[in-house]
């Protein structure tokens, strides 16, 4: 490698000079450092790096650093539950309204879902996963999202009223994944699937891409999406057994979808494929141990609301606890 | 690896200087991965020898070698997985030369993987150890203290620290 030799002179004016030569971490441009510390989450964030030095803390005080939150727990109980929906609050607190994309997984209540509408009207992407306790809270708030492009709802119990007020007040909505197949433990009669479906089909036209995994919903609910959301490009509908597709419904899904997943196609690459199987390994025994327990639940969720609906609209009820 | 300048320089490739005044004869079609030399090279500086004045020798070596893994044709995506993930077992020290260069030479992939590595030695890691591992200071002052402690109080008492493990 040759060491000192003659310099020569550039032509061009212009040349390459940083700033300063290896200043120490806490000099770093604030942008560098920000690239870093986002990089460790949000729960790491708040417990530890903002707590390293002032210049650190004052970067996690930028509200740029919290248009993402990302919010999991896997071993949740009172305890530590309340802690996180604390961070979630600060963290949505510290964002200042900047909240891009929020992501809560096993934790959360309407409350919190409250407290992030209220300041969160740029939200882009909102996903939930696990949320055994919001069903209806949506709706209440969906009016606060009026930016959404993208909703997923992962073994989270959600009401109708949630996908109309959604469909209603989110009008560039693109996505919307649903996999409520732990619905059926808390009671939901099987006629819940085609319900949802609809109320899919008249609120949200201009949909893209939509998974319904694990759903009970029939050849009626499907028709109705066919004709409600012409711009689907994504139709993902495995695990929804009461679906027939053999016949001219069948032949429309794939002249309508470009990327068509069918009932039976595998849920291995389905991130909560193990959650799955929930409905449809419902057997008569296993009915009567969760009987009780749907029985609570569907009245501590506040789904009774479901036994006012006219089941009349369609042929096959079935009450999947009696 | 780099090579050293000749005095006749070809077309189509460019001369990189580092501070201690080494050269580096590198492709141009290589070097722009640089968006700051392609911008140069687009402002018509290309035949010159491009002076990065603050970029010791060491650190230019290693974002010429990112640079022309990165650009190689015959390399597989695995492949540079693989030497992307062997190229930031270095020092701390080297990592945040390499970010400084990364950033000022606006090479996006090289700045985010060591902006990943470095997070990847702060993660679960306590205030104390991260400051150790660093080198820095800190420096709050009794109320900051106290601020922290009270935004954030379950952070102290351990509450979450065995289960978050």
């Amino acid at each position: 490698m040759p060491r000192g030799q003659k310099v020569v002179k550039p032509s061009c004016s212009s040349s390459i000079t940083p700033p300063s030569s290896s200043p120490p971490w806490v000099e770093l441009p604030m942008e560098i450092t920000a690239n870093i510390l986002q990089r460790l989450g949000t729960v790491e964030i708040l417990e530890n790096a903002e707590r390293v030095c002032s210049t650190w803390w004052k970067v996690c005080h930028d509200p740029a650093m919290w248009r993402v939150i990302d919010l999991k727990y896997d071993d949740p109980s009172f305890k530590t539950t309340r802690v996180l929906e604390q961070i979630c609050r600060i963290a949505v607190e510290r964002s200042q309204g900047q909240l891009l994309k929020i992501n809560i997984d096993n934790f959360g209540s309407k409350d919190l879902l409250d407290y992030i509408a209220q300041r969160s009207s740029q939200l882009r992407h909102l996903r939930l996963v696990k949320c055994y306790n919001l069903a209806g809270g949506l709706a209440a708030v969906a009016k606060n999202f009026p930016l959404l492009e993208e909703l997923h709802f992962h073994s989270t119990v959600i009401t109708q009223d949630d996908i109309e007020s959604v469909g209603c007040y989110c009008p560039l909505l693109k996505s919307f994944i649903l996999n409520d197949s732990v619905s059926v433990i808390f009671g939901l009669p099987s006629s819940h699937g085609d319900y949802q479906a609809l109320a899919i089909a008249r609120s949200m036209p201009k949909l893209q891409h939509l998974s319904l995994l694990e759903n009970t919903f029939t050849n009626v609910g499907l028709q109705a999406i066919l004709d409600g959301c012409p711009h689907l490009e994504l139709l993902d509908l495995r695990r929804c057994y009461n679906l027939n597709l053999e016949a001219d419904l069948g032949r429309r899904c794939r002249q309508q979808i470009v990327d068509l997943k069918l009932p039976h196609d595998s849920t291995h690459d389905y991130e909560f494929d193990s959650g799955l199987g929930h409905y449809w390994a419902f057997d008569d025994g296993y009915k009567s141990v969760f009987a009780d327990i749907a029985y609570d639940y569907s009245h501590v969720l506040g789904l009774r609301d479901y036994q006012e609906y006219d089941y009349g609209y369609f042929d096959e009820e079935e009450d999947y606890f009696n | 690896m780099a090579e050293a300048a000749s005095s006749t320089i070809e077309k189509n490739n460019l001369t990189l200087k580092s501070s201690y005044g080494d050269e580096f004869v590198l492709e141009e079609s290589i070097a722009i991965q640089s968006v700051t030399i392609k911008n140069m090279v687009e402002d018509g500086c290309s035949s010159s020898v491009i002076p990065l004045s603050k970029v010791d020798t060491g650190t230019l070596i290693k974002v010429i070698e990112y640079m022309k893994m990165h650009s190689s044709t015959s390399s597989n995506e695995e492949e540079i997985q693989n030497f992307d993930k062997e190229f930031v077992r270095i020092s701390i020290k080297t990592i945040l030369n390499i970010l400084e260069a990364a950033n000022f030479l606006d090479i996006r992939s090289l700045l985010d993987l060591c902006a990943e590595a470095v997070a990847n030695r702060i993660k679960n890691k306590t205030p104390e150890v991260v400051r150790k591992i660093f080198n820095i200071t800190s420096d709050f002052t009794p109320e900051e203290e106290a601020e922290i402690r009270n935004e954030t109080p379950w952070a102290f008492e351990g509450d979450l620290d065995h289960s978050l493990d």
